[in-house]
């Protein structure tokens, strides 16, 4: 390894450390997500065929055994659920690593978080520098809806990182035109198809960039050259299925059944609710400037600045090395596309060239594949940011390379001031990572209602009428409330929070075993309210329940009320 | 333009502008103790019985923490409209106004803490002389399901098991009803629905039209105006979609039909007057005749007054 690649790996493994560490040490106290109670189920009935499978393989593999374990939650893949269950077993109940198994269920979610972290720094620093790359995985680790969902049991943030991971192996694959990475991008997309329905996606994008980058060169080559050129993408398509099934149980048997329901489940998945400018959306035709404005109101102003400083480099890269005499040669299939001594400096050059636009324009493509379904007024619009996370290691590569021209210009312009150079070198990127980094740091707990200066923080998100929570996560805001003793054994709406997550806080000790939850107002004394405008009908059912309209207590963030709590008088 | 590479130095700068902004923004609103002491702001001006208007309104929440259920009960948060508020209090920040009290007429303004307090006067109050909501009880109020000639009585209940939806349901079915003989949901009791886009809370006597016939609501006594107000609508969440049949509302005075309004679902809260000419003051029972083509899920829900 070359003295740049082992410290830029370096830098790598210590940022995702970093924020490994980060995110254990704030995820017991952020509240369970509605959808992590069902995956914690899941995982539970999942953990209990790997005990079966450990004990007596041939019975664990039997479809009776398979269907009674697996059956749990099919509209999604398992991957995850099966990493979920491995954590749990093993990390708290056999090794007693983790104390609490919600955390266990959460930590290889956070795995992924560092994962992509991980990544994005190497690849940044292969491609850019190892600043840019240091501080491209800053951003990342400064998204504050990313930060949000690296703590939970769920999908978004590893499909984001096992994506990034099957983008650089597909990079890779094209770029050495190996037959080995060819097959470990497969191997990468079968993860990602085995995480979640985002890896659809991906074969478009792949076929794009294939055909972008070497479809000069297929177009000459032979029958034979054509099939190793395009070896990555039906390598692609060969290998990830065979993933998928090999890693889902559930897919063994009734194959192409279980396949149907899982791609007829997403493509027909029901619209819920979701508040954007003021108004709820629940049914086609969605509001097509959602994707955007949201990214504008959750992304830090400094990093999608950036961006689009690195967009432009890009763009303006490609249009350069697509007009520029000579670079056809390049794309001979024949020639070989690593850099020797003998090939001279201007074939050096070139290549590198064409390297970065191998890479930039994959990395655009995947950032602009993510947002694709957001173009249609059809796709739903209730996962808030979520749904397009995907895009967000790009977006961060991106302004990674714009804070790359950025320096770049600078010391240009500072030439004659060494010293001016020097206070620069350490004050531009501290500079543009201190908002984001601080605004995520502040995020916390509340990561769904956190927005950017830009829509005025929370408070101006809230007056603009964007979405201030989702997912009833936010019980635990109210915990103290919740212990105090006069209140012990008393029956709690639960209202947006999962039955399944409420018992997991129970099973944590984070709530006392006494407070039972329920999902009857009539039947509760005390009474979760997580604000959504359409939840406001669940408000009003407790108004006349309870006979009073008067919270007992109440939670903002940064003065916007997110979730409170009712009391029968 | 030697000055233009120089711009470059925008971008470290947004970094420093955001930082600020943030910390700007994340104090911006008010805090406990402002809402803490507005209760003593506010005294003098004796909100109980004042409409109290909170803008932005996604801090009522916090209003109604502060200032409790005396000054801010549910009959005021869930009126039917603003007509009978001869008063208002506009308690705002961030320069927002509540649009509804657009028209009123500024008594007085003050300041307390982030807030700017605004004592409005309705420049036309209507004040009600009857609110039928407020007549949903034995001796007042009978009910009857079944067409004309086969009625049957819905008796009154006054601690029935409350209903309720709870997230994805009905509204609450309170335990003071008329309770018909087809069992829950056909009653007539008053909850609070939420209604149009906007989910505002509406407080209104729920009247499910029965599966036996008409509804049959019979209010002793009530005290005619120059004209009677009324609105209906049902469960925003629930009908939104539009796909319910219209309900049917019939009102006859004595022998005399005085008004009939067809509510549709995708109408929201819908709002009908019907003027009573020449019979200001007189008294006499009214007869609300309920129906629909299909009664299932028809959760219609209404208020009616004299004025």
């Amino acid at each position: 390894m070359t003295e740049p690649r082992k410290s830029g790996a370096l830098n790598a493994l210590g940022l995702s450390l970093a924020y490994g560490a980060w995110l254990l040490w704030t995820a017991p106290k952020l509240g369970y997500a509605r959808d992590e109670g069902f995956y914690f189920r899941a995982a539970d009935s999942y953990a209990g065929w790997f005990e079966r499978l450990f004990q007596n393989p041939a019975d664990a593999l039997t479809r009776i055994a398979v269907d009674a374990h697996f059956s749990a939650n099919p509209e999604h893949p398992g991957l995850m659920k099966s990493l979920f269950a491995l954590s749990r077993l093993w990390l708290c109940d056999r090794w007693h690593l983790v104390s609490l198994s919600g955390t266990a269920y959460r930590i290889p979610g956070m795995l992924m978080g560092m994962l992509a972290v991980f990544l994005i720094v190497i690849w940044g620093t292969h491609a850019l520098s190892r600043r840019s790359g240091l501080i491209a995985g800053l951003l990342f680790i400064g998204l504050p809806r990313v930060f949000h969902h690296a703590h939970l049991a769920c999908f978004d943030v590893p499909v984001t990182a096992v994506g990034l991971l099957c983008t650089y192996a597909w990079w890779r694959a094209v770029e050495t035109r190996r037959f080995g990475v060819a097959l470990a991008a497969g191997l990468a997309w079968g993860l990602m198809l085995d995480t979640k329905h985002n890896a659809w996606l991906m074969p478009p994008a792949f076929a794009l960039h294939l055909l972008l980058v070497e479809g000069r060169a297929l177009w000459a080559a032979s029958w034979s050259e054509r099939i190793r050129l395009l070896r990555p993408w039906w390598m692609l398509l060969l290998i990830g299925p065979i993933v998928l099934v090999a890693l889902w149980p559930w897919l063994w048997f009734d194959t192409f059944e279980r396949l149907k329901f899982w791609v007829q489940f997403h493509l027909g998945h029901e619209y819920y609710n979701m508040e954007f400018l003021g108004r709820t959306y629940h049914r086609p035709p969605m509001p097509l400037g959602y994707a955007w404005l949201m990214t504008l109101g959750t992304v830090p102003l400094t990093t999608l600045a950036l961006m689009v400083v690195g967009v432009v480099v890009t763009i303006r890269r490609i249009f350069a090395w697509a007009s520029k005499p000579g670079v056809e040669a390049l794309r001979a299939p024949n020639r070989p596309v690593s850099v020797r001594p003998q090939d001279g400096f201007a074939h050096a050059v070139a290549v590198l060239q064409r390297e970065r636009v191998n890479i930039e324009l994959l990395w655009l493509l995947a950032m602009l594949l993510a947002y694709a379904p957001w173009l249609s007024p059809n796709t739903p619009i209730f996962g808030g940011t979520k749904h397009w996370m995907p895009a967000y290691p790009y977006l961060c590569l991106f302004a990674g390379l714009g804070f790359e021209r950025l320096v770049e210009r600078l010391r240009a312009l500072t030439l004659e001031f060494p010293r001016l150079s020097r206070q620069l070198g350490w004050a531009v990127p501290l500079c543009v990572v201190a908002a984001p980094l601080v605004i995520t740091w502040d995020s916390f707990p509340f990561g769904l209602s956190a927005y950017t200066p830009l829509v005025g923080g929370a408070p101006g998100a809230a007056t603009l009428g964007l979405n201030r929570t989702f997912w009833g996560y936010t019980t635990l805001a109210l915990r103290d409330e919740l212990l105090v003793p006069e209140r012990a054994g008393k029956v709690l709406y639960l209202h947006d929070t999962a039955p399944q997550a409420f018992r997991q806080y129970q099973l944590d000790g984070t709530l006392p075993a006494e407070l039972r939850g329920a999902l009857s107002i009539p039947a509760s004394s005390l009474a979760l309210y997580h604000h959504e405008p359409h939840m406001s009908r669940v408000e009003y059912q407790i108004w006349e329940a309870y006979g009073t309209t008067t919270p007992v207590a109440l939670t903002t963030f940064h003065g916007v009320p997110v979730v409170w709590l009712y009391e029968r008088p | 333009m030697r000055w233009r590479p120089w711009l470059w130095l925008g971008l470290p700068l947004l970094g420093l502008a955001e930082l600020g902004a943030h910390f700007y923004f994340a104090h911006s609103a008010p805090t406990s103790g402002d809402w803490d002491a507005l209760t003593e702001a506010l005294t003098p001006w004796d909100p109980k019985g004042a409409l109290i208007a909170i803008a932005p309104n996604w801090a009522q929440p916090l209003a109604r923490q502060s200032l409790g259920e005396e000054w801010m009960p549910l009959s005021m948060l869930g009126r039917a409209d603003d007509d009978g508020y001869e008063r208002a209090i506009e308690i705002s920040f961030f320069g927002q106004h509540a649009q509804e009290l657009g028209k009123w007429q500024e008594l007085e303004q003050r300041r307390s803490g982030p807030f700017t307090l605004r004592l409005l006067r309705n420049p036309s109050p209507a004040l009600a002389r009857s609110r039928l909501l407020e007549r949903v009880r034995p001796g007042q109020l009978e009910v009857f399901e079944g067409d004309e000639g086969d009625r049957a009585p819905c008796p009154f209940q006054s601690h029935a098991a409350v209903g309720g939806g709870d997230l994805f349901g009905q509204p609450t079915l309170p335990a003071a009803r008329f309770a018909c003989p087809s069992g829950e949901p056909f009653l007539v009791g008053v909850t609070t629905i939420d209604t149009d886009a906007d989910f505002r809370p509406r407080r209104c006597i729920w009247a499910h039209p029965t599966p036996n016939g008409a509804l049959t609501l019979i209010f002793r006594q009530v005290e005619l105006g120059d004209r009677i107000v009324g609105h209906a609508g049902f469960p925003w969440f629930l009908s939104r979609d539009g796909a319910g049949t219209p309900v049917n509302l019939r009102l006859k005075f004595g022998t005399r039909e005085v008004g009939f309004v067809k509510v549709e679902d995708k109408l929201g809260w819908t709002r009908f007057e019907w003027p009573t000419p020449g019979l200001t003051g007189t008294r006499g029972d009214f007869e609300l005749i309920i129906t629909s083509a299909v009664a299932a899920e028809r959760r219609f829900c209404f208020t009616l007054e004299t004025r």
